[in-house]
C-alpha cells in the first residue's frame, strides 16, 4: 500500500515536473541529483542494527553516525534525507547490487547513495557498476586489552593463554584464528557483535579483545581508561586498517560530484569530526580524501598527506 | 487491528467455541490423510500424500498404465498458472489426494487445484515482510498433507498448516528470526503424526537442527542441533526439558567454534519405518575457511539418523570431514533393500555415491558417479573415510600479502555432482536414477574483498563446465556395482526431480523446459513435451477414475542463474514462468 503511494506520488511529480518541460526528451536527460531535488529527498542507505553507525535508538528511531552523516550530506544538497537501513548480505558486491545499482530480485529498488562502502582502488576496479565517492573515515583494527595485563610480553603472545573476544566472521577473528600457528585459537571466544565482546571483557570474561575501533570505543564507553585500546602489529597482515565512503550508481556524475563537494564541506567545517565524537569514537581521516575515476582508470588526485585536500578538476 | 475490548472479548470466546468444534472434529480430521496413508504412500496408487513419493523416497509409483508402449500417446490433461507477476524457480513437488492437487509455488504461495479439471479451489499467498535476504532463489519444494491439513514452510521461516478445503490458516509456528537469516524452503515430513523440519538459509553462526512439532497443534515436541556441544530439548507434559548433547563437545571443533558451527538442514529429510529412523543431511561447517577449524566438525556434512520418539542420532556418517569446498551434505538418503540388507543410497555434491548399511550408518559400498572427483582417491571402507588427494584451497590468512591467491581449479563445483534435486529408486530394475552435472570450480583466496564496510578474507570461485556439449547428466547407476548403466546427457544443468514407474519408465524435467521419458532399462528417450518455461520441480503420478496423470510444476529458476558463474550466461536465455502440468494418455 505504502509502495503504491509512493508511486502515485511520484507519477504525480512526474506529471506536475512533465508538463513544466512539456518534452519527453528532457524526462530522460534528467539528472539522478534533479530528481532528488525535485523529489526534495535523498534515500541514503545504511547499515540496520551496526552501531555506532546507524542502529535503532530510543522508541526505535535510527541514529547513529552514518545517520547524521546522511542527514548532513542531504542539507548540503538543499533536501531531506530518508533513511534505508539495509540487511547486510553476504559480501559488499551484494550489497552494492540489492542497494545502489540493481535492486535486490524480491522489489524494493535501490537508494540514491549508500554510505559506509570501501574506498579502495582494487576493489573499485572490480565493481564498475557503482562509483566509489566521498571517502570520509578511515577504520582500524585495535585491540582493547585489560589494562594491568597489556603490556607484559609481547602484545600478542599473552592472547596464547588469556582470552580474546572477537566479532563472528570478520578479518581480526580469521586473523587470531590463524596466528601463531594457530596458538591462539582456542582462546577466542566468538560474538555476534562488538557490543556483545566489549560487555563479556568489561564483565571480566576476557582479558581483550580485536575488532573496529570505532565499534570498541563505541561499546567501551565511560569505562575506557580501564582499557589499553591501540593497534597490536600483526605480522602477515597486509593492513589493518581500510577507507570508508560512500557508493552511487555508475554514471550518476552530477550527484556524485554533489556528494564529494558536501562530504568535504561536511569535514571542513569540523562537523564530521563532531559527529563522530557525539558517538563516542574518534574520528580517523581516511588515506585519501578525493575520490576515485568512475571510468576505472584508478585515482584521479592522490595524496598521501590526507590533510592536503585536493578537489576533482 | 485494534479491536475494541468487547469485541476482542467475543472474538475469544468464538475462538474458543472453535476449539472445541476442533476437539470434536479430530476423528473426523483422521479421516483425512492418516499418518498410515502416508507410512504406505509408496504403495497406494490412488495418491501422494508424502515428499518422495513415499517416506523412504524411493519416488517409484508401481503403475503401469503408462508404460515404455504407450508413453508416446501422453498429451496434456490441464495446465495452471500459478498467476501473478511473481515466477522465478517452481522446485516443488506436489501432492494429492481427494481429488485435489497441493501445490507450492515461488515466493511461499500454496495452491489447491481440482486434479481432475485443473480448475483454481483456493490460492494462500503468504504475506511476506520487507527486508529478507534468501541467499538461494524464492523457491518452495513443497507441502506436507495430515489428517485435514495441508502444511508448509515459508521464506520468513514459519511453518504454516491449512485447511485443505478451505484454504483458512488452521496454525502458524514460527521456526525462527528470518532477520538473522533463517528461511524455510524444503517440504516437511511428517511422522508418527508429527511434523519434522530443518532450517534452510541462515547466516555465519547459524546452527542446524531438526525439530518436531504435533502435525495437528504446530506444538514443539522436541528438537535435535546437528552440531556437537548443543542441547537437544523434548517436550514431556507441555514441560521443556533437556535431552542429551549431541556428540561430545570440542571433541571434533577447535575453541569455541562448534558454537557458531553451521551444518544448516535446509533440505527436506526421508523416513523409514522398517528401521525407525529419520534421515536428515546436514551443510557446510562454518567458517568456510577449513584452515581454521582442524578436525571433522561433527555433524556438519553428514547425515543424521534420528529417533523419532526420542529425538536423539542413533547413528550418522560423515561425507566431507573437514570439508573445505563446500560440500554439503544435505541431499537425500533413499532406503532400499536388496539381497536381504537394509540399505540406503546417497549422491553426495562431493561426487561420491554412497551405499549406507541404514541400520547403522556403516558404508556398503562408494564409488564416483560423475567423471571426475578431485578431492579424493576414493572412500576406505574400513574407516568409511575419503581417501584425499591434499587438493585443498590455501589457507588466505598465509597469502594476506594484498596478492591474489593461488587459483585452484577443482570438480564438482560447490554446486554439486548432485544437487538438491532428488533421485529415485526402482524396485524393477535395482537401479538409482541420479540427476548428476558435470562441472567444476576455479577457487582462489580473495584478499581484496569487504563484507558489511569492513575488509575481510575471502575466497572467490567461478563455476565452468567440464565439457563443451553438456552438463547435466541422468544417470542409471547400479549400487552393487558402481556401473553406469545409461547415461542421457542434457545441455544445461539438471535442476529437477526424477521418478520411476512400474510402467519401465524415468521421468525428468530440463531447464530448456522439457518433461522427458526414458526407458528405465536402457535410457532411450520415449516421449518429451515442452512446458514453456525450465522444468526444476518434482514430477508424481496417481491414478484416477481408472486413469493414470503425471504432474510437473514448470518455472525456471533456483540456485543455477543466481551462482552458477560461467553456467549462468550459458542459460542466461532461458525465460522464467510459474505453471503446473498435468498430463494423461490421449483418448485417441
Amino acid at each position: 500500500m505504502r509502495k503504491l503511494l509512493k508511486a502515485a506520488l511520484l507519477s504525480m511529480m512526474a506529471a506536475v515536473w512533465m508538463t513544466s518541460t512539456s518534452t519527453l526528451k528532457a524526462e530522460e536527460e534528467r539528472t539522478a541529483l534533479q530528481r532528488i531535488q525535485e523529489r526534495g529527498v535523498l534515500e541514503v542507505a545504511v547499515y540496520a542494527d551496526f552501531p555506532p553507525f546507524s542502529y535503532r535508538g530510543e522508541r526505535g528511531r535510527i541514529v547513529g553516525i552514518d545517520v547524521d552523516i546522511a542527514h548532513a550530506l542531504a542539507k548540503r544538497l538543499g533536501v531531506v534525507a530518508a533513511i534505508r537501513a539495509v540487511g547486510a548480505d553476504e559480501n559488499m558486491e551484494d550489497d552494492l547490487r540489492n542497494n545502489v545499482w540493481k535492486g535486490h530480485y524480491l522489489g524494493g529498488g535501490v537508494a540514491d547513495v549508500m554510505l559506509h562502502t570501501p574506498f579502495d582502488e582494487a576493489f573499485a576496479e572490480e565493481n564498475d557498476r557503482v562509483s566509489f565517492i566521498a571517502p570520509y573515515y578511515r577504520e582500524q583494527i585495535v585491540f582493547a586489552v585489560v589494562a594491568d595485563k597489556a603490556g607484559r610480553g609481547s602484545p600478542l603472545e599473552i592472547f596464547t593463554r588469556e582470552k580474546i573476544g572477537v566479532e563472528l566472521d570478520t578479518l581480526a577473528d580469521f586473523y587470531l584464528l590463524t596466528a601463531y600457528s594457530g596458538r591462539i585459537r582456542d582462546q577466542v571466544v566468538h560474538y555476534r557483535n562488538m557490543n556483545e565482546a566489549v560487555a563479556a571483557l568489561k564483565a571480566g570474561e576476557l582479558s581483550g579483545v580485536a575488532g573496529p575501533r570505532s565499534e570498541i570505543e563505541f561499546a567501551l564507553g565511560e569505562s575506557k581508561s580501564g582499557y589499553a585500546v591501540g593497534p597490536i602489529k600483526m605480522p602477515g597482515m597486509r593492513s589493518s586498517g581500510w577507507d570508508l565512503g560512500a557508493a552511487v550508481r555508475q554514471g550518476n556524475e552530477q550527484l556524485a560530484n554533489a556528494l564529494d563537494q558536501a562530504m568535504i564541506e561536511v569535514r571542513e567545517t569540523g562537523e564530521l569530526q563532531k559527529i563522530f565524537e557525539k558517538h563516542g569514537s574518534s574520528y580517523q581521516l581516511p588515506s585519501r580524501i578525493v575520490r576515485l575515476k568512475p571510468e576505472s582508470s584508478g585515482v584521479i588526485a592522490y595524496s598521501d598527506d590526507a590533510k592536503l585536500c585536493l578537489r576533482r578538476p | 487491528m485494534n479491536f475494541p475490548l468487547k469485541s476482542k472479548a467475543l472474538s475469544t470466546a468464538m475462538a474458543s467455541a472453535v476449539l472445541t468444534a476442533g476437539l470434536s472434529l479430530t476423528s473426523l480430521a483422521q479421516a483425512g490423510v492418516t499418518q498410515a496413508d502416508i507410512d504406505n504412500d509408496a504403495s497406494t496408487t490412488g495418491d501422494v500424500v508424502s515428499w518422495g513419493m513415499g517416506q523412504q523416497g524411493q519416488r517409484y509409483s508401481p503403475l503401469k498404465k503408462i508404460n515404455k508402449g504407450n508413453v508416446k500417446k501422453l498429451v496434456p490433461a490441464w495446465s495452471f498458472s500459478f498467476g501473478g507477476e511473481k515466477q522465478r524457480g517452481q522446485e516443488a513437488q506436489p501432492v494429492v489426494h481427494n481429488g485435489r492437487i497441493f501445490v507450492t509455488g515461488s515466493y511461499s504461495r500454496l495452491y489447491a487445484v481440482d486434479a481432475k479439471t485443473g480448475e483454481e479451489l483456493w490460492q494462500y499467498d503468504h504475506r511476506l515482510p520487507d527486508g529478507i535476504l534468501p541467499c538461494c532463489d524464492v523457491i518452495n519444494r513443497g507441502a506436507a498433507l495430515h489428517g485435514d491439513l495441508v502444511i508448509f514452510g515459508t521464506l520468513d521461516a514459519r511453518l504454516v498448516a491449512l485447511d485443505q478445503a478451505t484454504g483458512k490458516v488452521k496454525w502458524r509456528s514460527k521456526i525462527d528470526d528470518y532477520k538473522a537469516g533463517y528461511s524455510f524452503t524444503a517440504a516437511p515430513l511428517i511422522v508418527k503424526d508429527m511434523v519434522i523440519t530443518g532450517v534452510s538459509g541462515g547466516e555465519f553462526g547459524v546452527i542446524g537442527r531438526v525439530e518436531a512439532r504435533d502435525a495437528q497443534t504446530g506444538k514443539l515436541r522436541w528438537i535435535r542441533p546437528s552440531v556437537e556441544g548443543h542441547m537437544g530439548h523434548i517436550w514431556k507434559d507441555g514441560k521443556k526439558m533437556e535431552n542429551g548433547i549431541t556428540g561430545t563437545t570440542n571433541a571434533t571443533w577447535p575453541g569455541d567454534l562448534w558454537k557458531t558451527g553451521g551444518a544448516a538442514t535446509w533440505q527436506g529429510g526421508t523416513y523409514d519405518h522398517e528401521t525407525d529412523l529419520i534421515f536428515y543431511g546436514t551443510g557446510n561447517p562454518a567458517p568456510w575457511n577449513a584452515h581454521m577449524r582442524p578436525g571433522d566438525n561433527l555433524y556438519s556434512t553428514s547425515t543424521l539418523a534420528i529417533d523419532p520418539d526420542t529425538g536423539k542420532i542413533s547413528w550418522h556418517y560423515q561425507y566431507t570431514p573437514n570439508d573445505g569446498w563446500d560440500y554439503d551434505g544435505v541431499n537425500e538418503l533413499v532406503a532400499y533393500n536388496s539381497g536381504g540388507k537394509k540399505l540406503a543410497g546417497h549422491a553426495d555434491r562431493n561426487g561420491f555415491f554412497y551405499v549406507l548399511d541404514r541400520t547403522n550408518g556403516k558404508v556398503e559400498n562408494a564409488f564416483p558417479f560423475v567423471t571426475r572427483v578431485d578431492f579424493a582417491k576414493g572412500v576406505d571402507k574400513k574407516t568409511g573415510r575419503p581417501i584425499e588427494t591434499g587438493l585443498r584451497p590455501g589457507d588466505p590468512t598465509k597469502s594476506a600479502d594484498g596478492k591474489k591467491g593461488e587459483t585452484i581449479f577443482i570438480a564438482p563445483s560447490f554446486l554439486g555432482a548432485k544437487n538438491w534435486m532428488p533421485m529415485a529408486y526402482s524396485p524393477d530394475t535395482e537401479l538409482f536414477y541420479v540427476p548428476a552435472n558435470e562441472w567444476g570450480m576455479d577457487l582462489w583466496n580473495e584478499p581484496v574483498t569487504y563484507k558489511k564496510g569492513a575488509a575481510y578474507l575471502g575466497a572467490g570461485f567461478t563455476i565452468k563446465p567440464l565439457y563443451d556439449d553438456y552438463i547435466g547428466a541422468l544417470r542409471a547407476i547400479d549400487p552393487k556395482t558402481g556401473d553406469i548403466k545409461w547415461e542421457y546427457k542434457n545441455n544445461a544443468p539438471l535442476w529437477g526431480g526424477v521418478m520411476t514407474t512400474g510402467g519401465g519408465l524415468v521421468f525428468t524435467g530440463t531447464p530448456e523446459g522439457y518433461l522427458k521419458a526414458f526407458d528405465a532399462d536402457n535410457g532411450k528417450e520415449l516421449w518429451k513435451f515442452q512446458t514453456g518455461s525450465g522444468v526444476v520441480g518434482c514430477p508424481i503420478t496417481w491414478e484416477q477414475d481408472g486413469e493414470q496423470f503425471i504432474a510437473v510444476p514448470s518455472g525456471w529458476g533456483g540456485a543455477v542463474p543466481l551462482w552458477g558463474g560461467d553456467v549462468a550466461s550459458k542459460v542466461k536465455y532461458l525465460n522464467q514462468g510459474g505453471s503446473l502440468w498435468v498430463f494423461k494418455l490421449t483418448d485417441a
